[in-house]
């Protein structure tokens, strides 16, 4: 950022101007003990939990065990200039956030100050990071579908807006992969999305902030990174702070995507700091309240109706209904889905997306299991078209892998059998997608239309892909008032059914691939 | 420090309860029981006196003992026995919270707060006077307040009662503004 020297005193005259001198009464109290970036503060008999706390060197801790003569809090950021004897302020102030559309395009830290290089944030609205998720009669039903451009996900576990679908797999399965091109595919859309780095490597922060540029997509998203080398209190609250900067867009009346990327090293940082709090561990270590640390996150996701966002704007917007949808990450070890963590976060949300090693290296990319991966709401937002079409993927791939391990075996098979296999072969190859691509709902629905319809029978295998690829760009500049329909739409009735019957019969006589 | 405070809790509780009985009669004897105590504490903070309490080859209740053969004269009898069950239990390192907590629950018991005014000059006694006013309103408590100088604060004046701060130095003015200014 360039400023001129003129620039430069007339903001801070600015500062001074708004500078407020209020002698304040505030509880003192001083560092007994400082080890593993909690202190630990005698004194403070005011102190409430959850509040920030002032020490020496304009650093803050975050209060969290409230004890008879103490107070244990972890320190957010370094913490190598403290030591025993300074004195620590009560501020009154529970930890807040910038929220805003200053945010968006920026990678911030789990506090909100910018770690880009692109200056400070001009916001001047701020969230407290814990927030009472809204209550049953400020909710709607999913209605509104989340387009993630995936075929595997929009046909068979489709995404409502406000719902929260979990992306589960191991290392190497491409769960980051599934939600960045959630988020790519949100460009133009008006759906503004927020990605939570937890404890991930900052070069893999830097990878992925590059690919969203490249795809145009950083608009529309903000980054809060809690890389590996921070704290683990600032890991612990980053979530948090990201989801307050998704809850800006729900409650005035827009929709808005949050990715927590992942909440495993979340759980892992907050057991660290439970641990040094030296509160009692439970199973595997976790302390026993690490369901309530998923539990009031995710609840914060979901569909508001009108009234909430009139009432949170204070009247500005009306009639206008907001959502907050989460796609958080787990990360298993070697396919453990009953683990602790796992278990709680798959109870809590709405659905699963299950990827796997072994269909990864079989070279099915997205690597989505259908069978293990549900959609609890999602059906009822999804595209019409998609839902009729969609439908039949999901049997055909069932069918299919009951009949591939008995077919092994057999050596003649009759008729419909062969026929069904090779329809659950071209599903599965047609299920699979290039990363960074996503499509939209009419390429998808004349997809899957050729597949249910039987057009795909005579195409090679190995040609599925190219085949799709082919038909939608003949489909494109020759059917454009058809295409431009459905993507309006979303509907699906006996004359589009019609004009896609004669646009793909048109693609198979005239077109090659 | 503060698993002291917990350990010391019980004792600072039990000394206040017996104060608090034996005050009931004609004269006070809270006063003297925290003059006993601060004399007591003085005594076991004493360089020589822990080196007797660490000492390993001594039982403990000669060390209790020796606590009362040095402070005998000035104590009462329930004071005595006070020294005693402490040295028996091996909590006279304590004596330093106790006191603490003692004065704590006397305060609590008699309604007052003592507090601290640190000012860069010399205060008059008409500002001590409505200083004192004007915390005993805040605090709903008499108000003993007594005052320091600390030229580094520039001007203004620092409260301090208990854990309660009122800064309105120029220091800490300074301070903050200097935080203002460069964010």
């Amino acid at each position: 950022m360039q400023l001129n020297p003129s620039e430069i005193s007339e903001l801070i005259k600015k500062r001074i101007e708004s500078f407020e001198t209020v002698a304040e009464a505030r509880t003192e109290g001083t560092i007994v003990s400082m080890a593993d970036g909690i202190v630990r503060i005698h004194g403070l008999t005011e102190a409430m939990q959850g509040e920030m706390i002032e020490l020496p060197g304009e650093t803050y801790a975050l209060a969290l065990n409230l004890e008879r003569d103490s107070v244990g809090a972890v320190v957010l950021g370094s913490d190598k200039h403290l030591k025993e004897g300074d004195i620590a302020k009560c501020t009154g102030k529970i930890l807040e956030v910038p929220t805003g559309d200053a945010l968006l395009g920026r990678v911030v830290d789990s506090l909100g100050s910018p770690i880009d290089g692109k200056g400070p944030i001009e916001t001047t609205t701020f969230a407290p990071i814990e927030k009472i998720a809204p209550g049953v009669i400020e909710r709607k039903s999913v209605d509104e579908p989340v387009q993630t451009g995936l075929k595997a996900i929009d046909a068979m576990v489709p995404i409502g807006r406000g719902q929260r679908e979990l992306i589960i797999g191991d290392r190497q399965t491409g769960k980051t992969a599934v939600a960045l091109d959630a988020i790519i595919n949100q460009k133009n859309t008006g759906v503004k999305c927020v990605y939570v780095a937890i404890g991930q490597k900052a070069s893999t922060i830097a990878n992925l902030v590059r690919k969203l540029e490249e795809h145009d997509s950083m608009a529309h998203t903000i980054i809060v990174a809690a890389a590996a080398s921070d704290s683990a209190a600032m890991q612990y609250i980053a979530p948090y702070a990201g989801c307050s900067m998704g809850e800006f867009y729900r409650d005035k009346g827009e929709d808005a995507l949050i990715v927590y990327d992942d909440l495993t090293k979340q759980a892992w940082a907050y057991r660290q700091v439970s641990l040094l709090l030296r509160r009692p561990p439970g199973r595997e270590a976790y302390p026993g309240d690490v369901f309530y640390l998923h539990s009031r996150l995710l609840e914060r996701s979901a569909k508001v109706n009108a009234d909430f966002v009139e009432k949170a704007t204070n009247g500005a917007v009306k009639g206008k209904t907001g959502s907050l949808t989460a796609l958080p990450i787990i990360e298993t070890q070697d396919g453990d889905v009953s683990a602790f963590v796992p278990t709680n976060v798959i109870s809590i949300t709405d659905g699963q997306i299950f990827l796997e090693s072994d269909l990864f290296n079989a070279g099915i990319r997205p690597a989505i299991n259908a069978g293990l991966s549900v959609s609890r709401v999602g059906g009822a937002a999804q595209t019409k078209i998609i839902k009729k079409l969609g439908g039949g993927v999901r049997l055909a791939l069932a069918q299919y892998r009951e009949l591939a391990a008995f077919a092994q075996f057999a050596s003649d098979l009759d008729e419909a059998t062969r026929a069904q296999l090779a329809l659950g072969e071209r599903a599965v190859e047609l299920m699979k997608q290039a990363q960074y691509a996503p499509l939209s709902v009419a390429a998808m629905a004349f997809s899957l239309y050729a597949m249910n319809e039987g057009y795909m029978n005579d195409v090679e295998v190995k040609q599925v892909l190219n085949f799709e690829a082919a038909m939608w760009a003949y489909v494109k500049s020759n059917n454009a008032d058809l295409v431009s329909k459905i993507e309006e739409t979303g509907n699906y009735d006996k004359d589009i059914a019609a004009e896609m019957k004669a646009a793909v019969e048109a693609f198979k006589a005239n077109g090659v691939w | 420090m503060s698993e002291y405070t917990t350990q010391a809790r019980p004792y600072a509780k039990a000394a206040f309860e017996v104060a608090h009985e034996e005050s009931k009669g004609a004269e006070s004897k809270m006063a003297q029981w925290s003059d006993a105590l601060q004399f007591i504490e003085a005594v076991v903070s004493n360089d020589d006196f822990v080196a007797v309490i660490d000492n390993p080859s001594m039982g403990a209740e000669a060390k209790g003992e020796i606590l009362i053969d040095i402070t005998g004269d000035k104590l009462s009898e329930t004071q005595k026995n006070f020294i005693k069950v402490m040295s028996e239990n091996n909590r006279l390192m304590l004596m330093p919270e106790i006191v603490v907590l003692f004065e704590a629950h006397r305060a609590e018991a008699e309604n007052t707060v003592e507090a601290t005014a640190t000012a860069a000059y010399a205060l008059s006694d008409a500002q001590v006077q409505s200083m004192t006013n004007a915390l005993k309103k805040k605090l709903g408590r008499e108000v003993t307040l007594t005052t320091e100088i600390d030229q580094s604060l520039i001007g203004g004046v620092i409260i301090r009662a208990g854990d309660l701060v009122i800064d309105g130095s120029t220091q800490a003015k300074i301070g903050s503004l200097t935080q203002a200014v460069s964010h």
